[in-house]
């Protein structure tokens, strides 16, 4: 199996859903740098949380993500940038839509678009307003 | 990353007794690079790893 090694004398845990008495097992599922100093970071089952890395342990905003009716699950598994502005991100993963968020609004969702898709499992924004996702269709690979 | 490929990463106690942890980050696991540190996520625990430097090399 191909692997890489990366070498380090400083492993810091940031957080930890043991600590903070969580009701279920999250799963964090999918991470992304939105700033030099804030991480978002999604979770199985539905979770969605926001971390200031300068203070571990920290989760700054959480939020669930919400289950479309024709989805068995909601857990995110891709976050990416949507433009250079920091405060707007995207995720994708098992539902059938790109969900738009805008931290100036909380951790709410802000818009989507549906791609038809039963899950989406991967993405890049491609120029300002086009975004790349990858997925499931009716079970078969499938980039949309 | 695919499924066919994982992270490996050795934590060095010291230079001297040559002790080390390693952590292995497989299909399932989150990770995200920073300009400074490498941002992973193991099960139900959020980590950060700072590097020594530019040392990531493929066995």
């Amino acid at each position: 199996m191909p692997a890489q090694d990366v070498e380090s004398d400083k492993i810091l845990r940031l957080y930890d859903f043991n600590d903070d008495g969580s009701v279920g097992r999250s799963l964090i599922t999918t991470i992304w740098q939105l700033t030099p100093t804030t991480l978002v970071f999604g979770c199985y089952p539905a979770g969605i949380y926001i971390s200031d890395v300068r203070q571990p342990s920290t989760i700054v905003q959480r939020g669930v993500i919400p289950r479309p009716p024709s989805s068995d699950q909601a857990t995110p598994l891709c976050i990416r940038s949507r433009s250079v502005e920091a405060d707007n991100f995207i995720v994708c993963g098992r539902f059938p839509s790109v969900l738009s968020y805008d931290l100036r609004a909380g951790l709410s969702v802000c818009g989507s678009v549906y791609s038809g898709a039963e899950s989406l499992s991967s993405m890049t924004p491609v120029g300002r307003d086009r975004v790349i996702v990858g997925g499931s269709y009716r079970g078969n690979s499938a980039f949309l | 990353m695919t499924g066919r490929e994982s992270f490996r990463i050795s934590q060095n106690a010291g230079s001297e007794n040559h002790t080390s942890a390693t952590t292995q980050l497989g299909y399932n696991d989150a990770i995200a690079i920073g300009n400074e540190s490498i941002y992973f996520g193991v099960g139900q625990s959020l980590q950060k790893l700072v590097p020594f430097g530019p040392r990531l090399h493929r066995l």
